[in-house]
């Protein structure tokens, strides 16, 4: 008995051992996060990265404590100084919200909630949920917006959609504390979100360490999607730090059903390269994005480029989310939601 | 390839002696982006740009000066430099962004486009540097973009022949009486609509815009981008999704010819100073390295490649037997520079931050 106790008192420790650092930023798994998490059936394969080459065990955990040690199926060293794990997710593991932690032999050195989420399977029709702006740490505004960022979530949570994706100007400064207050939302949603930045965002240098990368790409069953940072275009188009990052993400879902992208903004002025990367030479088959706070209008379905079209959801402060019908027949947005 | 690399210390002594600049830009973030210039003789580094979203720099044709775009009020503006950081000023007054600027042969003008903001409004101006007046070329044509500046005829008569040939009279008669003038540029140029916009190549004059290639292959349903003319104006190199992928395409008096054929993508062209190499950047060994082709056989030959890195941005020494290129293999991207063969790597900047798009500087007459 006295023995049974003590493993429990062992799980919710480990359970409420420290999610990501005090100050909420990433710890030693990079990804997968609640912001970038890894989606995935039983037995199959999500990659972990490791913050420097040390040598952890990675396991799963949920939310009463039960641990499982993942396999480690591949791994490899980064000369900028990262290792990636291919980790495999136990067979026997039941479908639901997994926490990530890395272990050094008995102690949880890091632990991040809501990073891993195990299906039965991945459906071939599902709903893809999407939010932008949600700012928070703005001010005059009828109601604060972590109040109404909270009160969209549970209405989507309500809608069960596949996954959630916020895309962009997350807070309204990128303060350390306006990271965590969204971090503290976020977290209240019951599906998997995925994050990408905004320009606000950007006004501070604290989003990767609260997010990680800035490209990355997911697979759900056999969509592809690519999420991407549109900070200032016309500089970052001459000096072609993003491009190739865009051309390898887009290449790593170019066989999907459907691809579809998601940024903050999207404008005809951002960099070439990147346009030629996503909207001309392998077009993507959606772009969803933010930044306008209104939606697209019937003049505004596609790129310039023509192929890819587009959807722009209004902001979340004003309590605007959209639910996307994606199925084998295609995508189709429907029309924004207000939550009062 | 660039597996040995020497981080430098003394480069003329790893070099044998070897000297010369290169221009680049640094910086940490965007908004403190700066022009600097690297003394390879003595490591010596020299910011002379305006450090406030500089952009990629050019040389005038002689070393004398450098073009760049600079972040303004109201959006980018073009600026020029001398190589000592004297005579710096900004020469874009008309419209509010300003991209891509290209000196003439001569080293008299900048042809850069601009637009007020919207993308596809761009228009190529030339700026006549010792009056700074600023010209509209192309005849109202807007979507212009990236414009270089025509070398010679050469290639426009074979061009012209072929057309005449085929269809009994070439819309470029009036460009040669132009380009005894005031030359011309190639620019790319959007065509279609919103919805449906593909690019071409245009001979951008300033009365004229014609299309650049015989009317037979202009066909609006590729997506042509970077353009590159060789030193003696004889061949055209543009980067183009002909073929399902983006590939190197070479124009010559021989015709059109894919150099890089592959099924990843290949782009950025740069020219060998003698017209005899194209170096590119390529994604065929997974990551983007820098690899160069011989255009007469299309034979690739590897640079700069790996498999955990980026390499980009290839720029060529003026006696064409080294590259400088970018590598972020560090995780900050810094400036490198390896002989052709990819054998003798050397990292020749070591800044926390960023260090992008060298210019290795023209060889100056003293």
């Amino acid at each position: 008995m006295r023995r049974s106790a003590l493993c429990i008192l062992c799980g919710l420790m480990a359970a409420s051992a420290a999610a990501r650092q005090p100050d909420g930023t990433l710890g030693a798994v990079i990804t997968p996060n609640n912001g970038v998490p890894a989606v995935q059936c039983a037995g199959g394969l999500f990659e972990v990265v490791i913050a420097d080459h040390s040598n952890l065990s990675i396991h799963i955990a949920s939310a009463d404590g039960t641990r499982h040690a993942v396999e480690i199926a591949g791994r490899s060293e980064s000369a900028h100084g990262r290792t990636r794990l291919e980790c495999r997710i136990p067979p026997d593991v039941t479908p639901g919200t997994y926490a990530v932690e890395a272990r050094d032999d008995a102690r949880t050195v890091d632990r991040t909630a809501r990073a891993v989420h195990v299906l039965d399977a991945f459906p071939e029709q599902y709903i893809v949920a999407h939010i932008s702006d949600t700012h928070i740490g703005k001010e005059q505004t009828d109601r604060p917006p972590a109040d109404v960022f909270r009160d969209v979530l549970a209405s989507i949570n309500e809608s069960e959609p596949a996954f959630v994706l916020v895309t962009g100007d997350l807070t309204e400064g990128g303060a350390i504390e306006q990271f965590q207050r969204f971090l503290d939302v976020l977290d209240t949603c019951q599906r998997p979100t995925f994050v990408c930045p905004g320009n606000h965002d950007r006004l501070a240098q604290h989003y990767e360490h609260f997010f990680g990368p800035l490209t990355y790409t997911f697979r759900f069953g056999q969509d592809g999607y690519l999420a991407f940072d549109t900070k200032d275009y016309c500089p970052a188009d001459e000096l072609g730090r993003q491009d190739a990052d865009l051309e390898i993400a887009r290449r790593a879902i170019k066989r999907a059903r459907w691809s579809i992208g998601f940024t903050h903004r999207y404008e005809p002025g951002m960099g070439m390269r990147s346009q030629i990367t996503l909207f001309v030479d392998n077009p993507l088959d959606y772009l969803l994005f933010g930044h306008w706070h209104r939606a697209n209008t019937e003049d505004e379905k596609t790129v310039p480029w023509g192929f890819t079209r587009i959807s722009v959801v209004p902001a979340a402060f004003n309590g605007h989310l959209q639910l996307i019908d994606v199925a084998p027949a295609g995508i189709r947005p429907r029309p924004p939601e207000k939550v009062d | 390839m660039c597996g040995t690399v020497v981080l430098i210390g003394a480069v003329s002594l790893l070099l044998g002696g070897t000297s010369g600049q290169i221009a680049y830009v640094s910086g940490t973030e965007q908004e403190d982006h700066c022009v600097c210039i690297l003394d390879l003789a003595n490591g010596a580094v020299r910011r002379i740009g305006i450090g406030k979203c500089d952009g990629a720099p050019s040389w005038s044709p002689d070393g004398e000066w450098l073009a760049f775009t600079t972040g303004s009020a109201e959006g980018l503006a073009v600026a020029v430099v001398r190589a000592d950081g004297s005579g710096l000023r900004i020469v874009s007054q008309r419209h509010g962004w300003n991209l891509w600027p290209r000196w003439s042969p001569d080293g008299k003008r900048l042809a850069y486009a601009a637009a007020e903001w919207d993308a596809f409004e761009t228009r190529i101006i030339v700026c006549d540097l010792e009056t700074g007046v600023e010209s509209e070329w192309g005849e109202g044509k807007t979507g212009l973009m990236r414009p270089v500046w025509l070398n010679g005829v050469k290639l426009l008569y074979s061009l012209k022949q072929r057309e005449e040939a085929l269809y009994g009279a070439s819309a470029m008669n009036d460009v040669f009486r132009e380009l005894e003038q005031l030359n011309a540029v190639v620019a790319v140029g959007t065509v279609g609509a919103p919805g449906a916009f593909s690019t071409d190549l245009f001979i951008v004059t300033a009365r004229a815009t014609i299309p650049l290639v015989p009317r037979d292959l202009n066909t609006g349903s590729y997506f042509e981008w970077i353009v590159e003319l060789s030193d003696r104006g004889s061949m055209i190199a543009v980067e183009s999704n002909d073929g399902g992928d983006r590939e190197i395409f070479v124009y010559s008096k021989r015709g059109m010819a894919d150099v890089t054929n592959h099924r990843e993508a290949d782009w950025n062209p740069v020219w060998s100073p003698d017209g005899q190499w194209l170096a590119f950047e390529s994604f065929r060994s997974g990551r983007r390295g820098v690899y160069r082709v011989y255009p007469e056989t299309t034979r690739v030959f590897p640079v700069a490649v790996a498999a955990d890195h980026d390499n980009w941005a290839p720029t060529w020494s003026p006696d064409g037997q080294w590259i400088a290129f970018v590598s972020d293999r560090t995780g900050d991207p810094e400036i490198y520079f390896t002989d052709a063969s990819g054998n003798e790597c050397h990292r020749v900047t070591d800044h926390c931050g960023g260090d992008y798009a060298p210019a290795w500087r023209p060889e100056v007459d003293e």
